[in-house]
């Protein structure tokens, strides 16, 4: 009798686990308050074409002051804040270049631009400025830190662009940004102490346009 | 020359004591940033060959000081499906943005104030029936007392210019090719959309994900100008939200007034863990009675 029993609970496992997978996979698919629900719709900017406007801001210039060391390279990296804004539902783009032809920090005498690109930036040599931005290009994530008088940072820089060539991207979106999200512009310059001392000085443009 | 250096070098360091005292403070000025907005940040215009329009941009200075700003107008066109600006002419191209004329090239904004500065587009008379692209700026100037890295601030306004006339139009909407099988994470679901012909257009582009029920789990919409011989790629991705599901996936757009459809396309989602939450219970199912059957034999036989 009793084995008769047992073998009826035997052939309803089967069912049973049947059962079971079937409520654990209807479980998962509707338990999930996401599921079934609007969780993304297409309202990316509050105005279209002809009618929205974009604002870009920065710091106005960084100071980049160096003390050289006897018989060893210092360099001082520090940062610009660009921010751009806009309700266009196409986002926007920034893009950075030298002001005019010439990319060399003037002054007394003049620094050389480094000559990498963003494309393949380096690290920063002897008597040489440059640009880096975090996690754009080839730059790396970062993140970079402001330093001054200090050693070669181990962060990679490249030349900035000069106004007839590529411009260098700062940043893109590719929805309306209302937000103020500040993007951060690293120079570093490294000098030894062969550059006569006195004030140098470089005019770079950032340029924004919706996309 | 060693012994010129070791010289010269206290010089140099209290050179550089001087510079750094006389830039900290060209930099404290120059720490009150730079705000500015131009409005709109787009013009699009239909004229006719030999006509103009009459047209204004408000420039912002949104900052507490007054600055100088310069007026410019330079080419335009994009490069790549990423749509990169370029504001330098196309080689064999027209350069629209000498058809532009401004009312002042060069101006100051006081702080906290707005200008506008009108603006014609005159366009020639032979000019041939099409798009013309054209971009308005205004930059922000800086005296000359700043050391270190001075920025300019550029914001453009660009200018979509159609001179009227027969021109050819068309172009093409093509889909990723989207997986029938996904595990885990966002599934890109975006399109390209090109421009065959000679001017440019706004495509309206929908994407709509809809599960086995019908119902609408995701929809995004874009607008894009597609500029003439040239492929745009409108990026979206849609992020599944249940652990298993059957969607189907809605692509269309306006391309050169006409809407294109893709074909729907069904993706089948599985959550990885689910999988295998499902793979060891078959197996358990299956298992189980393979086992009571192999230990009946074994106790038949003895």
């Amino acid at each position: 009798m009793w084995q008769v029993i047992a073998d009826k609970n035997d052939a309803r496992r089967p069912l049973l686990a049947v059962a079971f997978l079937i409520f654990v996979i209807s479980w998962v698919a509707y338990a999930n308050p996401a599921a079934g629900l609007k969780y993304s719709a297409g309202t990316f900017g509050t105005c279209t074409y002809n009618a929205c406007g974009i604002t870009l801001s920065t710091s106005g210039s960084v100071s980049l002051d160096v003390t050289p060391a006897s018989g060893s390279t210092k360099c001082t990296v520090s940062n610009d804040v660009v921010t751009a804004t806009t309700a266009a539902s196409t986002g926007y783009t920034i893009t950075m270049t030298d002001t005019d032809t010439t990319n060399a920090l003037a002054g007394p005498a003049s620094v050389a631009a480094s000559t990498a690109t963003p494309a393949s930036p380096t690290a920063l040599t002897a008597n040489t400025w440059g640009y880096r931005v975090d996690g754009i290009a080839s730059f790396g994530a970062g993140p970079t830190s402001p330093i001054a008088s200090a050693a070669i940072p181990a962060q990679t820089f490249a030349g900035v662009p000069l106004s007839s060539g590529t411009p260098g991207l700062i940043r893109t979106t590719s929805t309306a940004d209302s937000s103020t999200v500040n993007t951060s512009v690293w120079y570093g310059v490294c000098a030894d102490s062969s550059p006569q001392a006195g004030a140098y000085t470089d005019d770079v443009t950032y340029t924004a346009v919706t996309n | 020359m060693p012994h010129c250096f070791r010289r010269l070098f206290p010089l140099f360091i209290i050179g550089i004591a001087i510079l750094a005292s006389g830039s900290a403070s060209a930099h404290a000025e120059a720490g009150k940033s730079q705000v500015i907005t131009v409005t709109p940040s787009s013009t699009d215009v239909s004229i006719d060959p030999g006509g103009g329009v009459s047209k204004s941009i408000d420039i912002i200075n949104g900052g507490e000081s007054a600055f100088a700003i310069a007026l410019s107008t330079s080419p335009y066109h994009v490069t790549g499906e990423e749509y990169d600006p370029q504001f330098t002419q196309l080689p064999g191209t027209v350069d629209a943005s000498e058809w532009v004329h401004l009312s002042t090239k060069s101006t100051t904004v006081a702080g906290n104030n707005t200008l506008t500065v009108p603006y014609t587009i005159d366009v020639p008379k032979n000019a041939a029936p099409g798009g013309y692209y054209a971009v308005l700026f205004a930059e922000t100037r800086t005296d000359n007392t700043q050391t270190g890295v001075v920025s300019h601030n550029k914001v453009g306004n660009i200018l979509y210019i159609t001179v009227n006339g027969a021109v050819k139009s068309g172009g093409n909407l093509t889909g990723y090719k989207l997986p029938l099988l996904h595990f885990v994470g966002p599934i890109p679901i975006g399109t390209k959309v090109s421009n065959s012909g000679g001017t440019h257009f706004i495509t309206n582009i929908t994407y709509t994900v809809t599960d086995f029920k019908g119902n609408t789990v995701f929809k995004a919409t874009f607008d894009r100008y597609i500029l003439p011989q040239t492929e745009r790629e409108i990026k979206s991705s849609f992020t599944p939200q249940a652990a298993v599901g059957l969607y189907t996936v809605h692509r269309s757009a306006t391309v050169a007034g006409v809407l294109k459809t893709l074909p729907d396309q069904k993706i089948f989602v599985i959550n990885p863990a689910l999988l295998v939450a499902i793979t060891f219970l078959l197996g358990i199912l299956i298992g189980l009675p393979l086992q009571r059957a192999r230990q009946r034999r074994r106790s038949k036989e003895t």
